[in-house]
């Protein structure tokens, strides 16, 4: 599904990843893990296509086609679909109105009462309140661990084939990280894949990821066994040089 | 920037005429000067469109009373080209339970300024909303002076602005919450959103406070058009274009949205797309 080849990216002349390698294939979760700073988050945007992020090398190629040009919003429409750890607030915009905008651009067929109904369950599953809806995207109405909720929100209504998600433990309690968990493990088929991004242990538990990357300092050090994941984040990240 | 002079606001006053040549220059020719009265006990919408003429200096005045115990619904509507240098005065009366409901929404223009001044007598309430938007090179204007000179009045404004194209916004919200306002509130709140590099929008909230049974509270924040929200929404599927549409009319909305019929919020939806 997702081949990333010897990539490296640069953000105003600074080197953020060097030599990046992954493949991915349908069915799988990828978890990647590393210190802070070390070019996780970097990764997820280079493949979301963030305009500022410029490869310099490689390839990125995504269900046969290279994505490497493509501006972000081609991607999203290939079926790349990224959390953001930080969600922008949108002044004015409530949550259900965005859902219609990307569903409208993605040119879903659904009919609004369909869409707000399907919406409407969702948030019931997120443990959101049944006026999330109408709710606008700002710090002033939601909390920081409902802009997370939220991010999955839109993508289980926008139904990408990649899924990458970026630190969305961070800002969670752990009946949410409960919550998030389950729907995470159920969103991943034999048709979907995952990208998860995080250092925490509980979500790893939950997940199983099929494979598992640490990222030091922009550098990809892969790893067999996918289990070793939580020994790693206890020992620290310094048996990386 | 100064109050000007002319924003004494008392009924009988000799300003209350007003006289833009000795404020604005004799270039200024007053073409209009009109009255609103609603009569007592009664409650009514109108929609003031102040259409642009094809003199490029002008000035309007217009007075509005609000007679005791009555509520109005006032929406003003207006769009400049921009060679059009206007001027708008709107000397507004609150009578004791009445209130007004202000809508203002004004687009473009070289010079295309509003000047609100109200008296609010007790028990009255005036609130204004609205949206001042200038891509054209120009500067759009909203100035108010609110005057509480009597016990449990409220005021409350929620003005907004979107300066594009080396263009310029400016609200000017000024309140006095006189010795005699026992019991008033008054509340400003101003938004804006400056859409590149080279425009910008001012605001000027103030609440003189004279009294200590008053309540009030004012804020105003300025945001730039923010590249990471478009690549936001660009991750999420939606193109550039749509993306920064997005962002610039949900941030409008939050004035347009106030106006109580659809048709006419329909018509300021599509004064200000695009």
């Amino acid at each position: 599904m997702l081949t990333i080849k010897n990539t490296s990216a640069v953000i105003d002349a600074i080197e953020l990843l060097n030599d990046i390698s992954i493949t991915i294939n349908p069915g799988e979760i990828h978890a990647i893990i590393g210190p802070s700073r070390s070019g996780k988050s970097s990764l997820a945007h280079l493949i979301a296509g963030h305009p500022l992020l410029i490869q310099t090398e490689g390839s990125i190629i995504f269900n046969k086609k290279n994505i490497s040009k493509l501006d972000a919003e081609d991607r999203a429409s290939l079926g790349i679909y990224t959390t953001f750890q930080n969600p922008p607030e949108i002044l004015g915009l409530t949550n259900l109105k965005l859902v219609k905008m990307l569903l409208k651009a993605k040119k879903d067929s659904r009919l609004d009462q369909t869409i707000e109904e399907d919406y409407s369950k969702l948030c019931e599953l997120f443990e959101m309140s049944k006026n999330h809806g109408n709710t606008d995207i700002d710090y002033d109405s939601m909390t920081p661990s409902e802009f997370k909720k939220n991010e999955l929100i839109l993508m289980m209504m926008l139904n990408p084939k990649l899924a990458i998600i970026d630190e969305i433990d961070l800002e969670l309690d752990d009946d949410d990280l409960d919550i998030v968990g389950a729907a995470l493990k159920n969103f991943v088929n034999n048709k979907k894949a995952m990208l998860l991004i995080t250092n925490n242990k509980t979500l790893l538990d939950m997940m199983s990821p099929t494979h598992l990357h640490v990222i030091v300092k922009g550098v990809i050090k892969k790893q067999d066994d996918a289990t070793l994941y939580k020994r790693i984040i206890e020992d620290g990240y310094s048996q990386f040089p | 920037m100064a109050i000007h002079s002319f924003l004494k606001v008392e009924k009988g006053d000799p300003d209350w005429q007003f006289s833009p040549e000795r404020y604005f220059g004799k270039e200024f020719k007053l073409i209009d000067a009109s009255t609103i009265e609603l009569a007592e006990n009664q409650s009514n919408l109108m929609v003031l469109r102040q259409n642009p003429t094809e003199k490029e200096l002008l000035a309007k005045h217009l007075k509005i009373n609000v007679k005791k115990d009555s509520n109005l619904d006032l929406i003003i509507l207006n769009e400049l080209t921009k060679n059009l240098q206007q001027i708008f005065l709107y000397d507004v009366y609150v009578e004791e339970g009445a209130g007004l409901n202000l809508g203002i929404f004004a687009k473009d223009g070289k010079f295309n300024k509003h000047i609100i001044q109200v008296y609010l007598e007790n028990e009255s309430e005036f609130n204004a909303y609205g949206l001042m938007s200038n891509s054209v090179g120009g500067d759009t204007e909203i100035i108010t002076k609110i005057i509480h000179q009597h016990s449990d009045s409220r005021s409350n404004q929620v003005i907004l602005g979107t300066a594009d194209n080396e263009s310029q916004t400016v609200f000017q919200g000024m309140t006095v919450l006189d010795k005699n306002s026992d019991g008033s509130e008054a509340n400003i709140e101003c938004f804006n959103m400056i859409l590149d590099e080279k425009s910008r929008c001012h605001s000027k909230p103030d609440i003189y406070v004279d009294n200590n049974t008053v309540r009030s509270s004012l804020g105003c924040t300025t945001e730039s058009l923010n590249p990471d929200k478009i690549y936001y929404l660009q991750s999420k599927g939606l193109d550039f274009y749509s993306a920064k549409n997005a962002i610039i009319s949900s941030f409008q909305g939050r004035a347009i949205d106030i106006i109580p019929y659809e048709d006419i919020k329909e018509e300021v939806k599509q004064l200000f797309s695009g």
